[in-house]
């Protein structure tokens, strides 16, 4: 009989692309335990395990990096207050993303950030040429030797991304650059998979569409 | 049917991939596709690199600072009132007692100074009470007496040896001497003349202490009828000049449980009511509140037993057999 390995989360047509995210999830589960059980230096261990994707979320729905950090302040500062009545529902990287968010969410309604974002957006916008298409997003990819190419692209879709709705936005990032499957998607968006499924078509077809004119 | 160039596109958006044989060989044969497809790969590909992008330097060491600099302030303001009460329970408490204490002692002082009838009450002979109200015992009168005696209305706690309660009946049974004067100051609505038109067809108001042939039979008029003038009956015949016919033949007698624990009560008795001088009887109480009375060979004493009954029943004194001793 063949063993079968359960995952902690249903898994879609593409599986878990990390077999290290099973182990991640027992870790952050213990951790959880332990910070329940009043081991408050555990929460260091569940930032650490999931700071990098939290702000990496954060930069791209918000476009900013000093945004991006003040929303992953947040974030883990709401995790810290209501880590205690968190029942282990759904995993704790789904509601740690969640969490973000919805912060990030509260941040784009902000006027302030709205009134940010909007300069930011014409900004980049009126730059036609290819060497300042987004001064906001550090480029920190790990081979500097990467290719023009790579970083052009890398570049066009910064802005592309943010060209997009914040809707759209956030499927792509939960999906496309954080890996999520469509189970924990809905979750975290609070909707049906399907209804997910159709936002993120709707997504890339508008990313496509905005890379059409910048990236050719 | 061959699957178009939208629709290629379409399942790229919608699935993420080619998930089909015909949508593969579609591409392969398709070099707009091939090339629609290709930039999908690398769009991907940037995509998923974007979520492996090096984070500012000292993220984690910026978050946790972040992180317990908040938990600490909420902490501090979550405290906030816990480490009030904490430092300042003390000051507090002996401020809120001062006004406590303060505030009474203003409603004292702005308080009438009527005479409270359940002190003057606690204050009269036993016997005079009982004369008061014989024939008509209130239960009222009864429970104020055992309050003003400190006496258990319930069954008591045991104790090996229960400690003696004496109270000074002899100084209360000569009350000080208080003028006309005095009194009106004091309780007005007591003491002072009664308005004519109250007084019309009566004799004007007279202290009792003025007419101690009356004061004994009004007082228990007045004591049958009015509680509050209890007081004023007992306080009348107290006041009274006591004449050899009226003078209490009264005697302080102690009752006592014959065995375990119970209350130990002074009690000041008639001379009827009270054991001859030196004497013991045995006081049995039924539950159901009867009394009677046997002398020290187990004969029993029927005369007392009424005056007896008046007296202790209210005092709520718990069911059992009880010594009484004549103490003077």
């Amino acid at each position: 009989m063949t063993p079968v390995l359960v995952y902690p989360w249903t898994m879609d047509e593409r599986g878990p692309t990390d077999k290290t995210l099973h182990r991640d999830w027992d870790a952050d589960a213990a951790s959880v335990s332990r910070f329940q059980a009043g081991d408050e230096e555990a929460f260091e261990a569940l930032v650490r395990s999931r700071e990098k994707e939290v702000y990496r979320t954060a930069v791209r729905i918000l476009g900013d990096p000093e945004d991006a950090m003040e929303a992953a302040q947040e974030t883990f500062i709401r995790v810290f207050r209501s880590l205690r009545s968190f029942r282990n529902d759904a995993s704790f990287k789904t509601w740690v993303t969640g969490i973000c968010i919805n912060v990030c969410r509260t941040m784009l309604s902000s006027s302030a950030g709205r009134m940010k974002r909007r300069s930011t957006g014409l900004i980049k916008e009126s730059r036609a040429d290819g060497d300042d298409l987004d001064p906001g997003i550090p480029d920190r990819a790990p081979d500097p030797s990467a290719s023009a190419l790579g970083s052009e692209l890398n570049a066009a879709l910064a802005k592309a991304l943010m060209i997009l709705s914040p809707e759209h936005r956030e499927v792509i990032v939960l999906r496309d650059i954080q890996d999520l499957d469509y189970d924990e998607m809905g979750k975290i968006l609070d909707c049906p998979a399907g209804t997910v499924k159709s936002r993120l078509s709707r997504a890339r077809e508008a990313l496509r569409q905005a890379l059409e004119g910048i990236w050719p | 049917m061959a699957m178009t160039c939208d629709d290629i596109q379409a399942m790229l958006d919608r699935e993420g991939g080619l998930t089909t044989g015909e949508a593969r060989d579609h591409v392969h044969q398709c070099p707009a596709c091939q090339e629609a497809w290709a930039r999908w790969q690398a769009v991907q590909r940037e995509l998923r690199a974007m979520g492996e992008e090096e984070t500012p330097p000292f993220l984690h060491t910026r978050l946790m600072a972040h992180v317990q600099s908040a938990a600490h302030e909420g902490d501090r303001k979550g405290a906030w009132m816990f480490g009030l009460n904490k430092i300042w329970a003390g000051p507090i408490f002996v401020l809120f007692l001062g006004l406590l204490l303060g505030g009474f002692g203003l409603v004292q002082m702005l308080k009438p100074k009527v005479p409270a009838p359940a002190a003057e009450v606690s204050k009269r002979p036993v016997h005079q009470e009982a004369r008061a109200a014989k024939g008509e015992p209130s239960g009222d009168e009864g429970r104020t007496s055992a309050k003003s005696l400190n006496l258990p209305t319930s069954e008591p706690a045991p104790s090996p040896a229960p400690p003696e309660i004496q109270h000074d009946f002899a100084g209360l049974a000569a009350p000080p001497v208080v003028s006309e004067q005095s009194r009106a100051r004091e309780a007005p609505s007591l003491f002072a003349p009664a308005p004519a038109q109250e007084t019309a067809g009566q004799e004007p108001y007279r202290p009792l202490s003025n007419r101690p042939a009356e004061a004994s039979q009004e007082g228990r008029i007045e004591a049958a009828s009015d509680p509050g003038a209890t007081s004023r009956a007992a306080r009348a015949e107290m006041a009274a000049p006591p004449s050899e016919d009226q003078a209490p033949a009264s005697v302080v007698c102690t009752l006592s449980p014959l065995s375990g624990p119970g209350p130990f009560i002074s009690l000041q008795l008639p001379s009827e009511a009270s054991p001859p001088s030196g004497g013991i009887w045995t006081i049995l109480l039924s539950p159901g509140g009867a009394l009677r009375v046997q002398d020290v060979q187990g004969k029993a004493v029927t005369a007392p037993e009424r005056i007896l009954q008046e007296i202790i029943h209210p005092l709520h004194i718990p069911p059992g057999s009880y010594r009484l001793k004549r103490i003077s």
